[in-house]
């Protein structure tokens, strides 16, 4: 067989077109293998060249250096199509991390229709609810009309955990069914666990409507 | 036949499939004599979760993971589908059985310390395992989405929004966005159906790999430690002597006990069906009880009863701390003895954490800390007296919601202190200061009692003593 030097058959950086083709096979064949003892012959007589490859091209460093630029080469093709793939699926995933929040005023109601001096569950959507969010596009909230006219709304959750306050119109108490938290009238912990007072949401009337000012679940 | 069988030899001579399986199936273990039906329960854990597979992917044949439509589609299934009521049932016990068996095996690997080595990784999988399980179980009832369930997501992102730092953005990660809505429910179903099952399948074949390279353990000898230097020739010595093959010498046990489990299952679902579905997922639906299932019952009365200053201490690092203790506890003990005789703190462990999950689950089911919302006037038969004093001191009682926290002959809640008998541990003055300052988990009334109220509520307390009619 054969032998000649591997610097005939440089193209640039000292790479042949067989070596490539080498490179290929030894990779699919051989790959399990650490030396560099086999030859090419397939390639000597398929007019390719002179392809003649054995393991003592080793002899300059010159196999190394391939296997190495191909290692890093094609780890870095597929850890760039790792990362392509994985950055749009990792940002959906994350969204709602850097998705931003909206607040609008919702109307719960005519300013008539609350009674001064009472507190009032009232309603209002989500300010920009999924198409398929049905019923839980929804959430409520403590209204109360002072004498002085203003309006005040809490949240209907619980400081504590988040379970919905309850109101007892005669002992002017929010009690929660979760773990046993009291507040006054005023929102302000008069008992059990919660760690604050209920949260307060903006309100405005707007002509003859009362308007809530939605916002973020209250959080810890 | 024969076609069936050359076309049987065809696939296994192109695949090998039944050869490699044989590896495995009939990997020599130790008799274990005396002890081997303990080693059932992880096989039957497999089962359980087996089930759990099966039935929920026919579940979500008709299930719709849309908050508008989920709760329509379970009623679907459990009122008009066929077998439906069977399925959902089979479902839900599975996950019982699971979270049940997990335990039981953990607790039996823990008492016979079949973590210590070489079983390191085999303990450390399996607490992955653990944990996902009960993700598996919380992202499950939320699927029901009714009532109880969106008030439970509400809870579970509030406690998850008191880790410091990342707690805000982990709680509207879990919400999938500021708010509960459209997205909620389809985050928690690809939780429960894709991500986990998936972490929980990669898992289960490293956990079932570990059993089949390192060996199921041998039973405890006492007084026969393990030494990581010569246990594995040991082990080795003993399968030589002692061992049988798996399959299908030990392996029955495991086929009847899982057996055992898919028909209590089974008949379970058909006796008592699965649990009943809440109101509509209607946030301003707010005269809600949210309750967590059976198997966090006792997490639930732990954040009820704990002092209220530890609170996010407990919430945030308790499952932190537990999960690490457990996860190294094969890293910090390989070694030593294995019979329980011979581990008296292992089996204390065990027993205070059975006795202490336990009672705070049966203190969970009572729920003793929530008011009662619904309670019934006090009946003249109770109050007992003409006195118009007493009378409307009994009707303040009521009208003021002290009965919701106070029982008076066993209507009320027990949220505070029963006040059948209250005249007979305070006085007067003690019963005024206690309701005009309230107390630990007392509401003050004095800025709102009027002083004729006041005096007729208290009036009405000190009638409450042994000598009032249907007090005994």
């Amino acid at each position: 067989m054969a032998k000649q030097k591997w610097k005939k058959h440089e193209l640039s950086f000292g790479i042949t077109k067989a070596h490539f083709l080498a490179i290929f096979f030894r990779v699919r064949d051989h790959g399990d293998r650490l030396g560099f003892d086999y030859e090419l012959d397939r390639f000597c007589d398929g007019g390719i060249g002179s392809t003649h490859i054995n393991n003592r091209m080793d002899e300059g460093g010159f196999m190394m250096k391939r296997r190495s630029f191909l290692y890093k080469g094609v780890g870095g093709l597929a850890g760039l199509a790792g990362l392509a793939a994985l950055i749009p699926g990792l940002g959906f995933f994350f969204a709602p991390f850097v998705e931003k929040k909206r607040e609008e005023w919702e109307p719960v109601g005519k300013v008539d229709d609350f009674k001064t001096g009472t507190t009032t569950e009232v309603t209002f959507e989500d300010p920009s609810p999924l198409p398929w969010a049905g019923v839980v596009a929804k959430t409520a909230a403590w209204l109360r009309r002072d004498p002085d006219g203003n309006f005040v709304a809490f949240s209907v959750n619980c400081t504590h955990l988040g379970c919905p306050v309850d109101w007892e119109a005669d002992a002017e108490l929010f009690m929660c069914p979760c773990h046993g938290g009291v507040y006054t009238k005023d929102g302000e912990v008069a008992g059990g666990p919660p760690p604050r007072a209920l949260t307060r949401y903006q309100v405005r009337t707007s002509g003859e409507n009362v308007e809530i000012r939605t916002a973020e679940l209250p959080l810890a | 036949m024969k076609v069936i069988k050359n076309l049987a030899n065809w696939f296994e001579d192109r695949t090998g499939l039944v050869a490699a399986m044989q590896i495995p199936a009939t990997h020599p273990v130790p008799k274990n004599k005396g002890w081997s039906w303990y080693y059932v329960l992880g096989s039957a854990t497999l089962v359980s979760f087996l089930i759990q597979v099966f039935t929920g992917t026919l579940l979500s044949l008709s299930y719709i993971p849309s908050s508008s439509q989920a709760y329509q589609t379970l009623q679907f299934i459990t009122h008009d589908a066929f077998f439906g009521r069977i399925l959902r049932g089979m479902h839900f016990f599975g996950a019982s059985a699971m979270i049940l068996l997990m335990g039981l095996h953990m607790i039996r690997t823990f008492l016979m310390a079949s973590y210590k080595y070489p079983r390191e990784v085999s303990w450390m999988s399996g607490v992955f395992l653990l944990f996902l399980t009960i993700g598996m179980g919380f992202t499950g009832q939320l699927l029901r989405w009714d009532q109880n369930a969106i008030w439970s997501v509400v809870v579970g992102v509030e406690q998850a929004a008191r880790v410091p730092l990342i707690g805000k953005s982990l709680a509207h990660f879990m919400l999938g966005g500021d708010v509960l809505g459209g997205a909620t429910l389809s985050r928690f179903y690809s939780m429960h159906v894709f991500f986990l099952p998936g972490i929980i399948y990669g898992l289960i074949g490293l956990h079932l790999f570990l059993v089949v390279r390192n060996g199921i353990s041998d039973r405890p000898r006492r007084g026969n430690p393990v030494d990581p230097a010569t246990y594995r020739e040991e082990y080795h010595s003993l399968l030589k002597k002692e061992g049988e093959p798996f399959w299908p010498n030990a392996a029955w046990k495991d086929v009847v006990f899982g057996s055992i489990v898919v028909l209590s299952i089974v008949a379970l679902a058909i006796a008592f069906g699965p649990p009943e579905i809440g109101l509509p997922p209607d946030p301003t639906l707010i005269h809600a009880q949210p309750r967590p299932d059976w198997y966090l019952l006792w997490y639930y009365a732990v954040l009820s009863l704990l002092p209220h200053a530890s609170e996010t201490f407990v919430i945030v690092l308790g499952p932190v701390i537990f999960a690490v203790l457990i996860f190294i506890l094969p890293l910090i003990s390989n070694r030593g003895e294995r019979h329980p005789a011979r581990r008296p703190w292992a089996v204390a462990t065990v027993l205070a954490t059975v006795a202490l999950i336990a009672s705070f689950t049966v203190a969970g089911y009572y729920a003793n800390w929530s008011p009662d919302f619904n309670p019934k006037p006090i009946p003249a038969s109770v109050i007992a007296s003409q006195d118009p004093k007493i009378i409307g001191g009994a009707h303040l009682f009521f009208a003021k919601a002290c009965i919701n926290c106070h029982q008076i002959s066993g209507n009320g809640g027990k949220r505070g202190p029963d006040l059948s008998l209250v005249a007979e541990r305070l006085n007067h003055d003690e019963l005024v200061i206690r309701i005009v300052n309230g107390g630990y988990n007392m509401p003050p009334f004095g800025p709102t009692l009027k002083p004729q109220d006041l005096s007729d509520i208290v009036s009405f307390l000190e009638s409450r003593k042994r000598n009032t009619p249907n007090q005994e």
